[in-house]
């Protein structure tokens, strides 16, 4: 199963946590979180992960100009938008930041999925979508069991 | 001199923000929302209940936007934000302002769909301001307080608007 190093940036630490949880089910690992749009830049600067979601409203810096800083510094950054803002202004806004996707809050586990594969420019076929994260899920799970037995 | 928020504005912030709340509670955690009071225009004063998330909405808003949840209407959204874990003792107080925050925050963001112009300013949304007292706010100067109450089968909420956004820092407090 690949594993991608993720950072994920959100003001509400309940949202940190269940992304976290989500992410870690599909076998990903969680680099680093940031509460808002400073401290995940610098945070990106430390842990440069393969994917950040990133969240819009936050306090001290937004997401948008956040994602605009962080890309003008690492123009190869890939940042997935974990957001309740629907406005298609926002989206475009995010967009043209540099956003490689959009994922709107409460988020699905699929949408997740496919917004983070397609920012890595993955193919994502969409009637194996499910199966394809029923399987990291089950694979996650065997892990964690195994993981669990090894310590006992 | 601060103008007052159009009338039409308040509207359309209240019913969006109203059906917004109804489809979230039901689709997200089967909570049934009715409202019991209609609506009223410039009130005297608002009363907040238990815990209060206040939001700033830019753009052509221009409202502080507070949703007000008695106790018990917040222990079962807090329940069942987080069923997929486990909360220490001491974490349970964050993860319950969290789950009020993040409860409208959601809603809050899906109304700026329904609010947006064509071709106008993107609304900007401030985070979440927590008040976690029972508080009367008076209307004084150009202040126009709105409120909807929201009855659900686990107690009640209130949606109320403030404005315009100058008069009031973040905690509801008239700036001197």
């Amino acid at each position: 199963m690949d594993s991608l190093n993720i950072l994920i940036v959100d003001d509400s630490p309940i949202i940190t946590r269940k992304l976290g949880m989500m992410l870690e089910q599909f076998g990903y690992q969680i680099a680093k979180t940031a509460a808002t749009g400073r401290e995940a830049i610098a945070a990106y600067r430390v842990c440069k992960p393969d994917i950040v979601t990133m969240d819009i409203t936050m306090p001290d810096m937004d997401g948008i100009e956040a994602t605009r800083a962080i890309m003008s510094e690492f123009p190869d950054a890939k940042i997935v938008m974990v957001t309740s803002h629907g406005q298609e202004k926002m989206v475009l806004d995010a967009l043209k930041a540099g956003a490689k996707g959009y994922v709107l809050k409460p988020f699905q586990d699929h949408k997740v999925y496919e917004a983070i594969q397609k920012a890595c420019k993955r193919v994502v076929l969409q009637d194996r979508l499910h199966a394809e994260i029923a399987q990291r899920k089950a694979q996650h799970e065997a892990a964690a069991k195994k993981q669990a037995e090894v310590g006992q | 001199m601060l103008e007052k928020t159009p009338i039409k504005n308040i509207k359309q912030v209240i019913k969006s923000a109203v059906a917004r709340t109804s489809s979230y509670f039901e689709s997200e955690y089967k909570i049934k929302v009715s409202v019991t009071k209609p609506e009223k225009e410039d009130l005297d004063s608002l009363t907040l209940l238990d815990m209060t998330v206040i939001i700033g909405m830019g753009g052509s808003i221009n409202l502080l936007v507070a949703f007000s949840f008695q106790e018990s209407l917040l222990d079962a959204l807090f329940k069942q934000m987080t069923a997929d874990f486990d909360v220490a003792p001491d974490e349970i107080e964050m993860y319950r302002e969290a789950s009020a925050g993040e409860v409208v925050n959601t809603i809050l963001g899906h109304c700026t769909i329904d609010l947006q112009i064509p071709d106008g300013p993107a609304i900007s949304m401030t985070p979440p301001v927590i008040l976690d007292r029972v508080k009367t706010i008076k209307r004084m100067k150009n202040a126009m307080l709105y409120t909807e109450i929201l009855n659900t089968n686990f107690g009640q909420m209130n949606i109320s608007l403030v404005g315009p956004q100058e008069l009031f820092d973040t905690h509801l407090d008239y700036i001197k």
